[in-house]
C-alpha cells in the first residue's frame, strides 16, 4: 500500500472512527511515513480549530428584516384569514421593533453568554425572554465541542510522558467537578445567573485544556521538545491551564 | 417528535406572530453558524438566514412532524445554502473553476506544517475559500460536528464521497494555513 491508500484511514484515524485493526494498520504506516505523520499532525490541529470556532451571532438587523419581509407575504398561513392574520401579526411586528431597540439598551447593560463566549462586546439582538435559551444552546455547543475534541485528544494518548498524563487528567477532574457542581445547581434553579457563569466558564476551561493537550500531543509528535515544554509549562500554572 | 416541538409548530401555522418569532429565536443561532460558514461573508450570511426563515414561514403548512422543527429547518438551511453556493458556482469561469477543483493548491510533498495555536481568523479565512463542494462537507463534518452518514443524508451523496470531500478540504486548508503564525 502507497501514502493514497491510506488517505481514508487517515481521515477515520484523525476522527477516531476506525477500530482497533484499522488503527494498529495505520500507525504502523506512521511509524515509517513521516510524510503521512506530518499531514495526521496538521490534520489533528485543523479538526481540533474547527470544532472549537466560537459560534457566530446573527446580527438584530436580520430579524427586523425578516419580519418586515413576513409582513408583506401575500397569503396567510394555514386557513387563517387574512385580514386576521394581519391584524394577529402586525401588533407583534411593531412590537418586535420596539423590543429589539429596547434590547439595544438593555444588551448596554447586561452581557449575555454566546457573547461572553465569544468575547464580543453585547449586541442588540438578545431579548430577556431569551437569555435561558441563549445559554441552554451555548451549553450545548461548547459540549459538543468538549465531545468532539475529547475524541481527538483520545485518540492518541501515546506520545504524552506519565507525569504529563497525571498534570492533565487531574485539571480535567478538576474541572469536571466544577462542571458537574454547576450543573446540579441548576436542575435545581436553571436561572441561577452564578451557576450559569461557573458551568460557563468550567466548560471554556476544558475546551481550552482539551485545546492544549492536543497542541501538545502534536508537538511531541513532531518532535519539537521547545515547543511541548512552553504548552507544558502552562498547564502546570492552574491559572493558565484554566484560563 | 417533542411535544413543545409540534406545539410551536402548530401555533405558527396558525398564524401567531410571536411563535415564529420563538421559532427564530430558538433555532437562527445554530442556523446562522452555518450559513456564515457556508457563505464565508457576514453579508451574505445575513441575507442567507432571512431567506432560510422566509422559506420555512411559506413552508411550514408542509411540516409533517417526521423529525424535530430544529432538523427540518437545518436541512432547509442546507439545501438553501447549496443552492446558494451552486448559483455563485455558476457565475465564475470556467478557468477559475478548474483552478479551485484541480487541486492547484494541494501541498507539496515538504510543505511546512500547519502552525499549532491556529488563529481563529486565518481558519474562518481559509474555509472561506474553500471550493463550495467540499466547504459543505467540510463545514458540516469538522465545525457542527455531524458524522459522516449524517453529511451524506444532508448532502444526498454516499459516506465514501463525504470522507473524500472532507479529506480533500482538510489538505487544501492545510495547504493555505501552511507557514501563517
Amino acid at each position: 500500500m502507497n501514502c493514497q491508500d491510506y488517505e481514508a484511514l487517515i481521515g477515520d484515524y484523525v476522527d477516531g472512527t476506525t477500530d482497533e485493526a484499522q488503527r494498529a494498520t495505520v500507525e504502523s504506516h506512521l511509524a515509517t511515513c513521516a510524510s503521512c505523520r506530518a499531514v495526521v499532525a496538521d490534520f489533528m490541529v485543523i479538526r481540533a480549530a474547527s470544532l472549537s470556532l466560537e459560534p457566530q451571532v446573527p446580527p438584530s438587523h436580520v430579524w427586523r428584516k425578516l419580519s418586515a419581509a413576513i409582513e408583506a407575504e401575500p397569503k396567510p398561513l394555514l386557513g387563517v384569514g387574512g385580514a386576521q392574520w394581519w391584524r394577529a401579526f402586525a401588533p407583534a411586528a411593531a412590537m418586535a421593533v420596539l423590543v429589539a431597540a429596547l434590547s439595544w439598551t438593555a444588551a448596554q447593560l447586561t452581557v449575555v453568554p454566546g457573547e461572553r463566549l465569544a468575547g464580543r462586546a453585547p449586541a442588540a439582538q438578545t431579548e430577556p425572554v431569551s437569555i435561558l435559551a441563549e445559554y441552554q444552546l451555548a451549553e450545548r455547543s461548547l459540549t459538543n465541542t468538549i465531545e468532539g475534541l475529547e475524541r481527538i485528544a483520545a485518540n492518541d494518548p501515546s506520545p504524552l510522558d506519565m507525569e504529563t498524563a497525571d498534570v492533565l487528567k487531574a485539571n480535567l477532574t478538576v474541572l469536571d467537578g466544577a462542571i458537574g457542581e454547576s450543573r446540579e445547581a441548576l436542575k435545581n434553579e436553571p436561572e441561577n445567573n452564578v451557576a450559569q457563569d461557573s458551568l460557563f466558564e468550567a466548560l471554556r476551561n476544558k475546551v481550552a485544556l482539551l485545546q492544549d493537550t492536543i497542541a501538545l500531543i502534536n508537538e511531541m509528535r513532531k518532535g519539537n521538545q521547545e515547543g511541548a515544554a512552553r504548552i507544558v509549562s502552562g498547564l502546570n500554572q492552574p491559572n493558565d491551564s484554566a484560563r | 417528535m417533542r411535544a413543545v416541538d409540534l406545539e410551536l409548530a402548530q401555533r405558527c401555522r396558525r398564524g401567531d406572530a410571536e411563535a415564529f418569532e420563538e421559532l427564530y429565536r430558538a433555532h437562527a443561532g445554530r442556523l446562522y453558524n452555518l450559513v456564515f460558514r457556508m457563505a464565508g461573508t457576514a453579508d451574505e450570511a445575513d441575507d442567507l438566514l432571512q431567506e432560510v426563515f422566509l422559506h420555512a414561514h411559506r413552508k411550514l403548512a408542509s411540516f409533517r412532524g417526521d423529525s424535530s422543527l430544529g432538523t427540518w429547518l437545518y436541512r432547509l438551511a442546507v439545501n438553501h445554502c447549496l443552492d446558494f453556493l451552486r448559483g455563485r458556482q455558476a457565475k465564475m469561469t470556467r478557468v477559475t473553476d478548474s483552478l479551485d477543483e484541480d487541486g492547484a493548491s494541494e501541498p507539496a510533498a515538504a510543505a511546512p506544517s500547519v502552525p499549532t495555536a491556529v488563529s481563529r481568523i486565518d481558519l474562518e479565512r481559509a474555509i472561506a475559500r474553500l471550493p463550495h463542494g467540499c466547504r459543505t462537507a467540510f463545514v458540516l463534518h469538522d465545525v457542527e460536528g455531524f458524522e459522516h452518514n449524517e453529511v451524506a443524508r444532508l448532502l444526498g451523496v454516499s459516506e465514501g464521497t463525504s470522507k473524500s470531500q472532507v479529506h480533500k478540504a482538510r489538505m487544501k486548508l492545510r495547504a493555505m494555513l501552511s507557514g501563517i503564525g
